[in-house]
C-alpha cells in the first residue's frame, strides 16, 4: 500500500468509537447486566494448598433458603483441561494450591450462595506441600502429581553456536541469578462469566474471554458439548492484559451450575477472589551467564530459567517461547544455549500477562548489558548499539527482521533524555542523602502474532448497506485497548468514507469468523490485514462498478468523501457518484447484487521446530527506554522523574490510541518495577486486596515522552506492527539499571519497594543502618 | 431484622424515595434499586475509587457511604452527568483526549474529576493528580486522564 | 441483628441516645465502620451522628484550635486556621487515604477507631491536644495517649461520647510530618512521625515525637525527645537522638514491612525532622 501524504484517517488522533458510550456510564459491563431468571454461583474453594480431600459434606449448605444447587467433583464429569491436562473444574481427590475449586452453589442472591459456601464442611488430609521450585526438583521431594515423579511436567532446550568454547574465549564475563516474583493483573473489572441454556440446549456464554473460538472448543470439550452449539458473547470487558487467554475453572463451573439449575447462572469474583484465583504473571528464577569480547561486542549468553508451575498448569507455563527470542535475538549474540525446567509446586499458579515472559528475560538480559558494558568500559548505550540488530537479520533462531528500528529507538531516546550529558553529570546533581541517576533497557517483542497455534489467522466479513453503511464483521475481539477503532479506520481509509459510517462487529462467535484470539500484539497487524483485504476487495467492486456505469477507465476513479471521485488524465478530481447510490444501484437493478466481500489473512510466519527455529512472527517490535530516577538514602524510595521511550511501531494508525497502548504499558512497567507483588507465603496469599498490593496512583506517575519510529513494515497494514505489549517489557531493566547509576548498588531481584532497596544500600555499606554505631 | 429507613434525596437532579436498611451502601442503593450501573464495584475497600459520586458536590466512595446517608442531599452519578445534549464537557474531554480505554474506572475517575473541577475551576496538574489519587486505572496510565480534566477546565465547564 | 438505628441532630439528643443504648455503636462518616457491616457484622443499636450539626465546626480561639468530632478530613484541609495552627495536623490529613475518603472520614472516627496506624491521632499526640468526651452525666477530658489504649480499644466509657479536640496554639513552634511512601496517599503508613517543638536561641524546647505504626498505638519517643530537650542541636546529638527513637519503639512484622524496616523509617524521619530544625526552609509554617 503507498504511503499517502493524505491519509485521513490512518495517522489521525481518532478517539476510541465506544468512547461516548463509556464516558456516559450507560455501558454495562457483565456485573451490570441481569439474564432473566438468573442465579448466582460461588464457588468454595480450597483452606489448605496441599492435601487430600477426605469429605465434602454439602447438606447444610442445600438447605439455606434461596439455594438451588450445589456442586461437587462427584456430581459432574470432571473433565481434565488447560495446557498441562492437570486441571479440572472442581477438585474431588486432591487439592493442590489454595485457590482450588471444591464445590460451587447458585442460589437466588449471591449472599444465599455466600452462605451456602460456608456452611460446606472438608474434611483434609494434609500432605507435605512444596513453595520451592528449587525444592520441588531435589531428589525426594514430595511428589505432586503421581504422572510427574520429577516435579517437571515442561523442560526447554534451545541453543544456537557453542556456548562453552564462546565462554572460555570471552575477554568479559559476568553472571548473576534473577529472581521475578509474582504480580496480578488487576483488571478493573474482574472475572466474570454468565452461563445461560435454551431450551433447545444450546449454550450461550456471555464470557470476557480473549480467545472466544479456541475458548469454545475447549469449553466443549470440558462440558461435554459440541463447539458448534455453543455460543461465545464478548460483552465490554474491563480491562483483560492476558489474563483471559486461558479458560479458568469458573467458568465450566458456571455451565455445570447452569446445566443442572435449568437456570442462566452468573459468577463474578469478589476483588479479594481476583486477587486469589486469577492467574498471576509467572514467577521466574533467572540464571545468566553473558559475555563479551575485548572491544564489547556480544560473545554469548548462556541462561537457566526456573519456573514455578504453582499448583496446575496455565500459560505461564509457556513463557520460554517468548523468553527465548529475547536471550536469542534482540542483540546479535553469536553463542546462546537456554534451558527452561518448569516444577510444580503448592503455589498459586500462572496465566499470561502482557509481554508474556519478556517482562522478566528483559530484566536479565538489559542489566548484563550494562554490566558488561562497565566491564569493556564504555558506555551503555555504545554498547547496544555496537550490538544491535538491523533491518535484513536473520537470527541464530531463524526470526526475520524484515523492518527494524532498534538503533533509531536507542539514539532517540538517549537523546531526549539527554542521556550521556545527564550521565556524566550526575554526580554533581545528587545530595547527600538522595542520589540520580539514569538507566537504560531495550527490547524485542513479536510485532504481529505468535504461531503457536495451526493457524495464525483472522477472517473479515464486509458489507456496505444501502444507505453507505459500511459493516467489518471480524474475528478479532477488543478487550478495551481500541483495536475496533483502528480497524475502522483502515476500512474507512481504504473506502474513503467518513469513519462514522463503519460500523465494527466483532463479539458473537455466531457471527464472526475465525480469529485465534488477542495476543501476541497481533490484532492491529492480522486482523488489519485481514480488513485491509476485504476493505481493499470493496473497493475494487466499487470502482469496477462505476467505471461500467459512468463508462470511464478504472484507473479515474478514486473514493474519497463517502463518493467515488474521477479525476480526469489532465484536470482536478471532482465527485462522480456518492457510494451509497452506486450500491443502491447495484442492488435495485438486473444485476441484483449486494455489496458484501470476505478475505481471511494468515500471516507469514510459521510454527517453530522441536529446536524453537523458525520465524515466529511477520513481524517485530523493538523499543528502548530511558528513565530517571532519584533514590532516598535514608528511605530507600525510588521516585522516577521521568521515562523517555521509542518504539519502532512500523506506522501509527491512530496517534491517540499508540499513546494510550504505550502510557499505560509503561506505567504496568513502573508498577512491575517499583511497587507490584503479590506476597505468598507458604502457599497463601497474604495481600489479596488493592490496600497492600500497591498498584501506581496518579500522583506517582512521571511524565512519560514516547517517540515512535516509523518503520514502515512492507507487510504490516500500511506498514504498522502491534506494540500492545512492548511497552511493559523494558521499563523494570531499566529502572534497576537507573538505580545502579545512582548508587551502585545493583538489584537482580523485583520490586524495588523502599525496604528492599534500603536493605541493599546498607548490605553495600552506601547507607549506614541505624544501631551500627 | 433490620430497620427499614425511609429515604429522600436527589439522584441526578430528580427527587426519589427509598426505604433501605441503615447497612446498605449507596452503591448498592443506586446500581441495584435505580439502575444505575455506571458506578462499579471495584472492591468494595475504598481503595480503587470505581464507585465514586458526588453527594452534595463532594465526591464519596458508593462502596463506604451508608445509603440512609443520602437522605436530603443531592447525590450525582456518572450518567448524572450527561445533559440533554449528551456528554458534559469534561465527560467529552474524556473521550477527545483517550482518557478511557476498558471504561471501568471511567464514570469514578469522572465524578472524582468533576470534584476536582468544583474546587478548583482551574487547577493545576499536580491539583488534578492529587484529586484522582483515590482512583485506579490499569489501562491508561492516567496520563491522558489528567489531560482530559486539564482540557475540560480549560475549555470551560 | 440491628433492632434500632437513630439519628440524632443535637448533641443532647445524641448523649441521650447513647445514654438509654451505650452499647450501640456510633456511626460518623462510616468509612470504617461499612466494610464489616456490610460483611454481616451488625451491631444491635446504631446512632449516626454525622449530622450532628455541632460537633462539624472548627474554631479558633486565642490559644487553641477547637475541632468537633464530626470534622471531616476534607474540612481540615480546607481550613487555613488548621493549615496555619496546627500544620502537622493539616499535613496528616493532606497524606490521608483519598480524597474519596478524606471527604467522609472524621476526626473523631480516626481517634476512636485507634488504629496503630492513624495518622491524625499521630498528628494530635504530637501536638499536645486533648479530646473532650461527654456524656449525659458530664464531660471529661483525657490526652490522646490517655484515649487510645490499644489496637481497637479506647478509654470511652459506656455512654461516652467523643465530642471534640483541642489543640494548643504554641507561638513559635515548628513541626514536621513524615509519612512512608511509595504513594502520597492511598497509603497505610508502614511508619509515621509527627513532630513539634519551639526554637529558641538555637535550642529546642517542647519537644514531641510522635511515631505511628511502630506500636501497638501512637507513641511518643521520649528518650529522644528527652535527648534533645533544651538543647542546642549538633549531628552527634542528632543521632544520639535517632538511635534513641528507633530503640524505643516496638514496631511488628506485618504484610506491609517488616519491623526492621519500620525502624529504619523511624530513624530516617527522627533525624529528617531533627536536621530541619537546623534550616527553617524545611520546616512547616511556624504556628502563630
Amino acid at each position: 500500500m503507498s504511503q499517502q501524504a493524505s491519509m485521513r484517517w490512518i495517522g489521525a488522533r481518532v478517539p476510541k468509537l465506544d468512547a461516548p458510550w463509556k464516558a456516559s456510564g450507560e455501558v454495562r459491563y457483565l456485573p451490570d447486566f441481569v439474564v432473566g431468571g438468573m442465579l448466582h454461583g460461588k464457588i468454595r474453594r480450597s483452606d489448605r494448598v496441599h492435601a487430600r480431600v477426605k469429605s465434602i459434606d454439602t447438606s447444610a449448605a442445600k438447605k439455606v433458603p434461596g439455594v438451588h444447587v450445589v456442586l461437587t467433583a462427584k456430581d459432574v464429569e470432571n473433565v481434565a483441561f488447560g495446557h498441562g491436562k492437570d486441571n479440572t473444574p472442581f477438585k474431588g481427590d486432591v487439592v493442590r494450591c489454595i485457590r482450588d475449586e471444591l464445590a460451587a452453589v447458585a442460589a437466588d442472591t449471591e449472599e444465599a450462595a455466600e452462605e451456602a459456601c460456608r456452611l460446606i464442611r472438608v474434611e483434609y488430609e494434609d500432605l507435605p506441600a512444596l513453595f520451592d521450585p528449587r525444592a520441588a526438583l531435589e531428589r525426594g521431594a514430595p511428589v505432586i502429581y503421581p504422572e510427574w515423579p520429577d516435579n517437571k511436567p515442561f523442560t526447554y532446550r534451545y541453543a544456537h553456536g557453542d556456548v562453552k568454547k564462546a565462554a572460555a574465549e570471552s575477554a568479559h564475563v559476568v553472571e548473576d541469578e534473577f529472581d521475578l516474583t509474582w504480580v496480578s493483573h488487576c483488571c478493573m473489572g474482574t472475572s466474570a462469566i454468565i452461563a445461560a441454556f435454551d431450551t433447545g440446549g444450546r449454550l450461550t456464554l456471555n464470557s470476557l474471554t480473549q480467545v472466544p473460538f479456541l475458548y469454545r472448543r475447549d469449553m466443549a470439550a470440558i462440558v461435554g458439548m459440541k463447539p458448534e452449539d455453543i455460543r461465545v458473547i464478548q460483552p465490554t470487558i474491563g480491562g483483560a492484559f492476558g489474563s483471559k487467554l486461558d479458560i479458568y475453572p469458573f467458568e465450566p463451573i458456571a455451565v455445570h451450575l447452569a446445566r443442572a439449575a435449568r437456570r442462566p447462572v452468573r459468577i463474578v469474583f469478589s476483588r479479594q477472589e481476583e486477587f486469589l484465583a486469577s492467574p498471576t504473571r509467572q514467577p521466574a528464577i533467572i540464571k545468566l551467564k553473558s559475555g563479551c569480547d575485548a572491544r564489547g561486542r556480544f560473545t554469548f549468553r548462556d541462561a537457566y530459567v526456573l519456573l514455578d508451575n504453582g499448583g496446575h498448569t496455565s500459560w505461564g507455563a509457556t513463557i520460554p517461547f517468548v523468553m527465548m527470542q529475547t536471550f536469542s535475538s534482540l542483540y546479535r549474540v553469536p553463542h546462546v544455549r537456554f534451558l527452561t525446567d518448569v516444577a510444580y509446586t503448592n503455589n498459586p499458579y500462572s496465566g499470561s500477562f502482557r509481554g508474556y515472559g519478556n517482562l522478566q528475560a528483559t530484566f536479565a538480559i538489559e542489566q548484563h548489558v550494562d554490566r558488561l558494558a562497565e566491564k569493556t568500559g564504555l558506555d551503555p548505550l555504545k554498547m547496544r548499539l555496537l550490538n544491535a540488530q538491523e533491518p535484513g537479520e536473520e537470527t541464530g533462531q531463524g526470526l526475520k527482521f524484515v523492518s527494524c528500528g532498534l538503533r533509531d529507538c536507542l539514539d532517540s531516546a538517549a537523546k531526549r533524555s539527554r542521556y550521556e550529558e545527564k550521565r556524566a553529570a550526575k554526580k554533581g546533581e545528587s545530595g547527600r542523602r538522595v542520589k540520580r541517576g539514569l538507566g537504560m533497557a531495550s527490547m524485542l517483542h513479536v510485532g504481529g502474532g505468535a504461531k503457536i497455534y495451526r493457524s495464525d489467522g483472522c477472517g473479515s466479513v464486509l458489507s456496505i448497506d444501502d444507505f453507505g453503511k459500511v459493516t467489518l464483521v471480524t474475528g478479532s475481539t477488543d478487550i478495551g485497548q481500541g483495536s475496533e477503532t483502528v480497524l475502522a479506520q483502515i476500512v474507512a481509509e481504504v473506502l474513503g468514507v467518513h469513519l462514522d459510517r463503519v460500523k465494527v462487529v466483532n463479539s458473537d462467535t455466531d457471527v464472526k469468523p475465525w480469529d485465534v484470539g488477542v495476543h501476541a500484539s497481533r490484532t492491529s497487524y492480522v486482523a488489519g490485514n485481514s480488513a485491509m483485504m476485504a476493505a481493499t476487495q470493496a473497493r475494487e467492486k466499487l470502482l469496477k462498478a462505476a467505471a461500467e456505469q459512468h463508462r470511464l477507465p478504472v484507473e479515474e476513479l478514486s473514493l474519497a468523501d463517502n463518493a467515488v471521485m474521477h479525476t480526469p488524465k489532465s484536470g482536478v478530481a471532482k465527485k462522480l457518484e456518492p457510494i451509497d447510490r452506486l450500491v443502491r444501484s447495484l442492488h435495485f437493478s438486473d444485476r441484483a447484487e449486494l455489496l458484501i466481500t470476505q478475505a481471511y489473512f494468515e500471516p507469514g510466519s510459521v510454527k517453530q521446530d522441536k529446536e524453537f527455529r523458525g520465524n515466529v512472527s511477520p513481524t517485530y517490535a523493538f523499543g528502548t527506554h530511558v528513565v530517571e530516577v532519584e533514590v532516598e538514602l535514608d528511605t530507600g524510595l525510588v521516585k522516577v522523574l521521568g521515562v523517555w521511550a521509542a518504539h519502532d511501531v512500523g506506522k501509527v494508525l491512530n496517534a491517540l490510541g499508540i499513546e494510550g497502548q504505550i502510557e499505560g504499558g509503561v506505567v504496568m512497567g513502573l508498577g512491575y518495577a517499583l511497587t507490584e507483588q503479590l506476597k505468598i507465603e507458604r502457599g497463601k496469599v497474604l495481600n489479596p486486596a488493592f490496600r497492600d498490593y500497591h498498584l501506581l496512583t496518579a500522583p506517582e506517575v512521571p511524565p512519560i515522552d514516547c517517540d515512535y519510529i516509523e518503520t514502515e513494515d512492507p507487510t504490516g497494514p500500511f506498514g504498522a506492527k502491534g506494540v500492545g505489549e512492548a511497552p511493559a517489557i523494558c521499563v523494570a531493566a531499566a529502572i534497576a539499571n537507573a538505580v545502579y547509576d545512582a548508587t551502585g548498588v545493583r538489584f537482580t531481584a523485583l520490586p524495588l519497594t523502599p525496604e528492599r532497596v534500603l536493605d541493599g544500600l546498607i548490605a553495600a555499606g552506601v547507607t549506614k543502618d541505624v544501631g551500627a554505631r | 431484622m433490620q430497620p427499614q429507613v425511609e429515604i429522600r434525596f436527589t439522584l441526578n437532579h430528580r427527587v426519589v424515595t427509598a426505604a433501605v436498611p441503615p447497612t446498605m451502601a449507596l452503591l448498592e442503593l443506586v446500581r441495584d434499586r435505580f439502575q444505575l450501573t455506571g458506578a462499579k464495584l471495584g472492591c468494595g475497600e475504598g481503595e480503587c475509587g470505581a464507585c465514586a459520586l458526588l453527594m452534595d458536590g463532594e465526591p464519596v466512595l458508593g462502596c463506604l457511604t451508608p445509603a440512609v446517608d443520602a437522605d436530603g442531599r443531592e447525590v450525582l452519578t456518572a450518567e448524572g452527568l450527561c445533559g440533554a445534549k449528551g456528554l458534559s464537557p469534561l465527560q467529552q474531554a474524556f473521550v477527545n483526549e483517550g482518557a478511557v480505554q476498558c471504561g471501568y474506572c471511567t464514570p469514578g475517575m469522572e465524578i472524582a474529576a468533576e470534584a476536582v473541577l468544583l474546587e478548583h475551576p482551574t487547577p493545576t496538574v499536580e491539583e488534578i493528580r492529587r484529586g484522582l489519587e483515590g482512583n485506579l486505572c490499569r489501562c491508561t496510565g492516567y496520563v491522558a486522564i489528567v489531560e482530559a480534566v486539564q482540557a475540560a477546565a480549560g475549555g470551560g465547564r | 441483628m440491628t433492632t434500632s438505628y437513630l439519628r440524632p441532630t443535637t448533641l443532647d439528643e445524641a448523649l441521650a441516645a447513647l445514654a438509654t443504648t451505650p452499647t450501640a455503636r456510633v456511626l460518623a462518616g462510616g468509612t470504617d465502620w461499612m466494610i464489616p457491616a456490610r460483611a454481616g457484622a451488625v451491631p444491635d443499636a446504631l446512632i449516626n451522628i454525622f449530622r450532628v450539626e455541632q460537633l462539624r465546626s472548627i474554631r479558633r480561639t486565642g490559644d487553641a484550635l477547637e475541632l468537633g468530632a464530626c470534622v471531616t478530613v476534607a474540612q481540615l484541609l480546607k481550613s487555613k486556621d488548621v493549615l496555619q495552627a496546627a500544620p502537622v495536623l493539616w499535613k496528616a490529613a493532606d497524606r490521608f487515604a483519598s480524597p474519596l475518603v478524606r471527604s467522609r472520614a472524621t476526626l473523631g472516627g480516626n481517634l476512636c477507631n485507634a488504629s496503630p496506624a492513624a495518622d491524625l491521632s499521630l498528628a494530635l499526640l504530637a501536638c499536645d491536644a486533648t479530646v473532650t468526651l461527654a456524656s449525659k452525666g458530664g464531660r471529661r477530658s483525657l490526652t490522646v495517649e490517655e484515649l487510645v489504649l490499644g489496637p481497637r480499644k479506647t478509654a470511652l466509657g459506656p455512654g461516652e461520647l467523643l465530642v471534640g479536640v483541642r489543640v494548643p496554639i504554641r507561638a513559635g513552634q515548628v513541626s514536621r510530618f513524615e509519612k512512608s511512601g511509595p504513594r502520597p496517599a492511598l497509603e497505610i503508613s508502614a511508619a509515621a512521625v509527627a513532630f513539634t517543638a519551639t526554637v529558641e536561641g538555637g535550642r529546642l524546647t517542647g519537644v514531641r515525637i510522635a511515631c505511628g505504626a511502630v506500636a501497638p498505638v501512637p507513641m511518643r519517643a521520649k528518650k529522644a525527645e528527652a535527648l534533645v530537650e533544651g538543647r542546642a542541636l549538633d549531628p552527634a546529638l542528632i543521632e544520639a537522638a535517632v538511635e534513641a527513637a528507633a530503640g524505643e519503639v516496638t514496631p511488628i512484622d506485618d504484610v506491609r514491612a517488616t519491623a526492621r524496616y519500620r525502624r529504619r523509617l523511624v530513624a530516617a524521619y527522627v533525624r529528617r525532622c531533627l536536621e530541619a530544625c537546623t534550616d527553617d526552609r524545611r520546616l512547616h509554617a511556624a504556628a502563630s
